[in-house]
């Protein structure tokens, strides 16, 4: 009896679980309030649409396929279409907020694009709204052009340090942006590896990170270093990407560069090529022989006859 | 059932000719493939969909086919190769069927690859630009060579006989002087006959690797790829010991009717059948050992992919003819043949049937199953795409195979004598002499 009470209490909690597990993906996806009124710091273009266009087959593609056309994968839940009435009768904010933070299979694009190339992205999806007015762009943030800061970022090769300064230059007088945060980025194959979150400038303006160990550089060590300003913090979004020589140098060998099985006809493996026309040579050679015998009996039995008829 | 010197060349010439019989067998099959090369124009029309492959299992019937015909290709080289350079006197009225037989479906194998293109006018691209690294380009490489040398073996036994019956046949004509054209002026001198020989001798050694080469290759096509059911180390020696069993039952086959048609008992004796017999148990086994090694191997240890594989053909939906082809096609034939009276002409023929019917079903089982179980998940299709389906355009199409492969062996077996008639002098010669001394 005690068996069946465990067992029935086993049961009750997985379909529990269960439930929850289901309740929590089938949830409406609900965004922060100050988030969904939030509005794109740009007037959408058709460069911005454009841009927008050339992120969105890189990045979303594969799941949402092509706006308009209802192809997008069969997953549970389902990617959806972004042309559609469900997406389209979101706020801007919203769909900035969903493509910055992700959910479930929904991946977060925080790291991956930056806040322009984000609502770049928003103002592709809304292309395909024809009656879409754009809230007047809220630009509090973007200050004015005086205002924006400027990085400069240097390396120090021995002490792995990386160090950046954000100032700001008006009538040619530098100064250090203080508190502003500062995102750095590793440029990897897919993607830019984030290091560290969110550090602030302090009173000079100035951050240092150690840069990490390990990470795989070209050749000569090289990695392309990204660090961006935070829009937020309200000195507009400067980026400076450079190659410092930081990394472990690695020689890149392409799987295509060696002869091998899997390669083109040409870059066949030399013993493949040996074999396989010397067995080939090897036989027709044989067989040509055996040809040329069979004209050897007609020779024979040409000379047999007149030898007989010259007999005769 | 002796016979005599002078009897042979008369005995064996004699159904050289076509008879009414002959002609109206010739039409109907005329007629058969002229029904099933319509079921081709269908398909040349309206593409592969016709038939019943589909992305998944896109090697169907017509690639099954191609690997029986291989298969049964090989015989040729067994019986007069192996068989014949160990001396064995038995085979020798044997070796022109098996040659014959392994002609006519090699030379057909061709054929069936190309049922199985789309596309088949761009066949020529195979060799423009085939990769040498693809098993798919050895395949075809080693299928020419093999069609080659086995009509030269046809052809160099066949030219003493040459001589001879465009002495012996008076009629038709042209059949006279083919006869006359093919035995390139033989007059039976010694170095003629030196040529002979020497030349048989190097094709029946040469013939070994290639014959080897042929169906390992074409076990290859599978064995290269890591899919359940296909990725075996054994694959080669499975399909070369399985191809002597499909290729011995053939050439009963062929036997049993050339003995009664042509009435040959006299050359093709119960000894002969007797003899084939054993030939059949022995690779039987092999093969029974090869597929113990195939199946029990990764039965045990039942990886997941191989599991869903074997329980799909051991109890599930390719269950009935997995049975029957491992049942019919190696373990009666083996048990059944331990029995004199079962090696008898007619058991045999029955039992040839069989297995020749099972070896077909066999390279079906080898073919279909695997591909319908895809590592990824098979997601999204229409229902047709999940279990292979034969239609019957596409059986007609093998069909018309099988008609080609019955049309050569029969005018071959026409144009010339299916025993070779010197060699079966030389016997009668030694046997005569044996009896007077």
């Amino acid at each position: 009896m005690k068996r069946i009470m465990s067992y029935t209490r086993f049961v009750l909690l997985i379909s529990l679980i269960h439930y929850f597990t289901i309740s929590l993906f089938s949830e409406e996806w609900t965004v922060p309030t100050d988030q969904s009124d939030k509005t794109a710091p740009f007037l959408f273009t058709a460069e911005s649409v454009q841009k927008g266009a050339d992120l969105f087959m890189k990045n979303c593609q594969s799941c949402h396929g092509n706006p308009g056309k209802a192809n997008y994968a069969n997953m549970d839940p389902s990617p959806g279409d972004p042309a559609s009435e469900k997406f389209q009768k979101l706020t801007d904010g919203d769909m900035f907020y969903k493509i910055t933070n992700g959910r479930g299979t929904m991946p977060q694009f925080k790291m991956i694009l930056s806040e322009e190339d984000r609502w770049d992205l928003v103002s592709y999806i809304r292309s395909f709204h024809t009656g879409y007015i754009q809230p007047e762009p809220e630009v509090a943030t973007m200050t004015s052009s005086g205002d924006r800061a400027t990085m400069t970022l240097l390396y120090d090769s021995l002490a792995k340090m990386v160090t950046i300064s954000v100032y700001t230059v008006k009538n040619d007088v530098k100064s250090p942006v203080k508190g502003a945060e500062v995102l750095f980025f590793i440029k990897r194959y897919f993607g830019n590896l984030p290091v560290g979150e969110g550090a602030r400038t302090n009173e000079e303006g100035i951050i240092s990170y150690p840069f990490p160990e390990g990470i795989v550089g070209d050749s000569i060590g090289q990695v392309a270093l990204i660090a961006q300003l935070n829009e937020s913090s309200g000195y507009g979004n400067a980026k400076k990407t450079i190659m410092v020589p930081l990394g472990v140098p690695t020689e890149w060998v392409s799987l295509t560069a060696d002869r091998a099985m899997w390669n083109i006809n040409f870059k066949a493996p030399v013993w493949l090529i040996l074999s396989y026309s010397l067995t080939v040579l090897g036989v027709f050679i044989t067989l040509i022989y055996i040809a040329l015998q069979i004209r050897k009996i007609f020779l024979i039995g040409t000379d047999y006859d007149d030898e007989q008829s010259e007999k005769s | 059932m002796q016979y005599s010197y002078d009897q042979v060349a008369s005995d064996l010439f004699r159904p050289v000719r076509f008879n009414k019989g002959h002609i109206i067998w010739l039409g109907i099959l005329t007629i058969a493939l002229f029904l099933c090369l319509y079921a081709y124009s269908i398909q040349l029309r309206e593409g592969l969909g016709v038939a019943g492959i589909r992305d998944y299992v896109s090697w169907g019937m017509y690639i099954s086919n191609f690997v029986f015909f291989v298969a049964s290709s090989l015989i040729g080289m067994l019986m007069s190769a192996v068989l014949g350079l160990i001396g064995m006197k038995w085979i020798r009225p044997l070796t022109r069927i098996a040659e014959i037989i392994a002609l006519a479906f090699a030379a057909v194998a061709g054929l069936v690859i190309i049922s199985d293109m789309g596309r088949p006018e761009r066949l020529p691209f195979l060799f423009l630009h085939g990769r040498i690294q693809s098993p798919i380009l050895w395949d075809v490489t080693v299928v020419t060579t093999y069609v080659i040398i086995s009509a030269l073996l046809l052809y160099l036994p066949l030219i003493p006989d040459l001589a001879m019956g465009k002495k012996i046949l008076t009629k038709p004509k042209i059949l006279v002087k083919v006869y006359e054209i093919l035995s390139v002026k033989w007059r039976g001198t010694k170095a003629q006959w030196d040529i002979i020989h020497r030349s048989m001798r190097i094709l029946l050694i040469l013939i070994i690797p290639v014959a080897l080469a042929i169906h390992t290759v074409t076990s290859w096509l599978f064995a290269s790829t890591p899919r359940v059911g296909w990725n075996s180390t054994i694959f080669g020696p499975y399909f070369v010991s399985g191809a002597f069993v499909a290729g011995i039952a053939s050439v009963v086959i062929a036997m049993y009717f050339f003995r009664k048609n042509y009435k040959l008992e006299k050359y093709i004796t119960e000894l002969h059948f007797n003899n084939m017999a054993k030939l059949l148990v022995l690779v039987s086994l092999v093969y029974l050992y090869f597929n113990i090694n195939e199946f029990l191997v990764p039965g045990y240890k039942l990886e997941k992919g191989d599991a869903i594989h074997l329980h799909d053909i051991f109890v599930g939906h390719n269950a009935g003819l997995f049975w029957f082809a491992q049942l019919f096609g190696m373990i009666i034939p083996i048990v059944l043949l331990l029995f004199r009276q079962m090696r008898k002409p007619f058991p045999m023929l029955i039992l040839a049937i069989l297995i020749f019917v099972a070896s077909w079903i066999k390279r079906y089982i080898i073919v279909v199953p695997t591909q319908e179980h895809p590592f990824l998940p098979i997601q999204h299709v229409p229902s047709n795409f999940l279990i292979y389906q034969p239609t019957l355009i596409e059986t007609a199409i093998t069909l018309a195979t099988f008609i080609l492969v019955l049309m050569i062996i029969t005018v071959l077996s026409k144009l010339f004598p299916v025993i070779p008639v010197w060699e079966m002098q030389e016997e009668a010669e030694l046997n005569e002499k044996g009896g007077q001394s």
